[in-house]
């Protein structure tokens, strides 16, 4: 495995977990909360809100802007 | 907050009034005689009130035994003057205590030496809003605001906004077909380049604004939520940025990628490099910015 595909590898694992965690969260006993749930939770504060706002900002112009 | 006990002992003591308000001294007595706590040093609930540094108010401080000072002045809230190099310090100076704050603030550095000018200024302006907002809320008088400050930190339905979509029940599918259009149009533009730089910060910065003006969604009960079952996804988004920093530090610089050890942008490159990929990610970033508006 070159180290290209690891880094891919990586990313992937990541994904998944992040998909496994969703459908885990639909579960009626789940103790793991959607990820909806924990945006709530975080963007009730003015803090929590500009913060992932500001993240939402910079993932655009990181992939199209300069 | 400081205890009240250690702000006085830097100041000469003077005695006055535990209540200025000579109608409201009888009950203030009244209820240390009857030993509600202040007659044994215990820092009574009421009427008294405490003032951090930084505030200029003349309230009296209580340091227990009914002896006052006047407040400690210290230059904390001085970002209220609205000045820029106020700002800065007291973002600086409070940062650190908002961990949102120091985010954006490392990731505005981090921008700035990767070749990123506007991301750099618009992360650090939104953290220097947080810190100069976190600045004056400490520099205010403790009391009853800071129970206001204590509400505005803890979680709680958002503060509503400009509007709210549930009366507006046509702006949903008006929005989507407008960041259809928007896609198709920006999507022309050459990645990278200033039209779409501008192109995509102006949504962003606007975005910045409602929220901080609060939610666009309908008012609706926050879900209960097990603090440790959130865990999970923390451990998830702090390993992806794990990895996409490690990602970034093994490049050549900061600003030439590496075939080897790929950033997720590096491996969005051949998608973005075609018009219809541009605007299927264009589209989808707006999508997911409203998404997020509503929360």
């Amino acid at each position: 495995m070159t180290s290209r595909q690891f880094s891919v590898a990586v990313y992937v694992v990541i994904a998944l977990a992040g998909v496994a965690l969703q459908l885990l969260s639909l579960g009626r006993q789940s103790r793991i909360p959607s990820l909806g749930t924990v945006l709530s939770r975080v963007m009730a504060s003015r803090s929590g809100r500009v913060g992932i706002m500001a993240g939402w900002m910079w993932l655009g112009l990181h992939f199209f802007g300069r | 907050v400081a205890a009240p006990s250690s702000l006085t002992c830097r100041r000469p003591r003077v005695m006055v009034p535990v209540n200025p308000d000579p109608s409201a001294q009888l009950p203030a007595f009244s209820s240390l005689s009857l030993g509600h706590g202040a007659a044994e040093g215990r820092r009574p609930q009421e009427p008294y009130s405490f003032s951090r540094p930084g505030t200029t108010s003349p309230s009296p401080v209580f340091d227990g035994t009914r002896q006052v000072t006047a407040a400690p002045t210290v230059t904390a809230g001085a970002a209220e003057r609205h000045g820029i190099l106020h700002t800065v310090a007291a973002t600086v100076w409070f940062g650190p205590r908002d961990p949102v704050v120091s985010i954006l603030l490392l990731a505005s550095i981090f921008d700035g030496l990767s070749g990123n000018p506007v991301d750099a200024l618009l992360l650090f302006a939104a953290g220097a809003a947080l810190g100069r907002e976190r600045a004056l809320r400490e520099g205010r008088e403790v009391g009853p605001s800071r129970m206001a400050a204590h509400e505005e930190a803890s979680p709680r339905p958002g503060p509503r906004g400009l509007i709210t979509v549930g009366r507006l029940p046509l702006l949903t599918p008006i929005l989507l077909a407008g960041a259809l259009i928007y896609g198709v149009i920006v999507g022309g533009f050459e990645r990278f380049s200033w039209p779409m730089t501008l192109a995509v910060a102006g949504p962003g910065a606007l975005a910045l604004a409602v929220a901080w003006r609060g939610s666009l969604g309908p008012q609706r009960e926050l879900p209960t939520a097990d603090s440790g079952g959130a865990g999970p996804w923390g451990l998830a988004f702090a390993a992806f940025g794990l990895w996409e920093f490690t990602n970034l530090i093994l490049q050549p610089s900061w600003s030439i990628g590496s075939y080897d050890h790929p950033t997720l942008s590096l491996l969005s490159d051949p998608l973005l490099s075609i018009h219809s990929g541009r605007s299927t990610g264009l589209f989808l970033w707006l999508a997911l910015g409203w998404y997020l508006a509503k929360r």
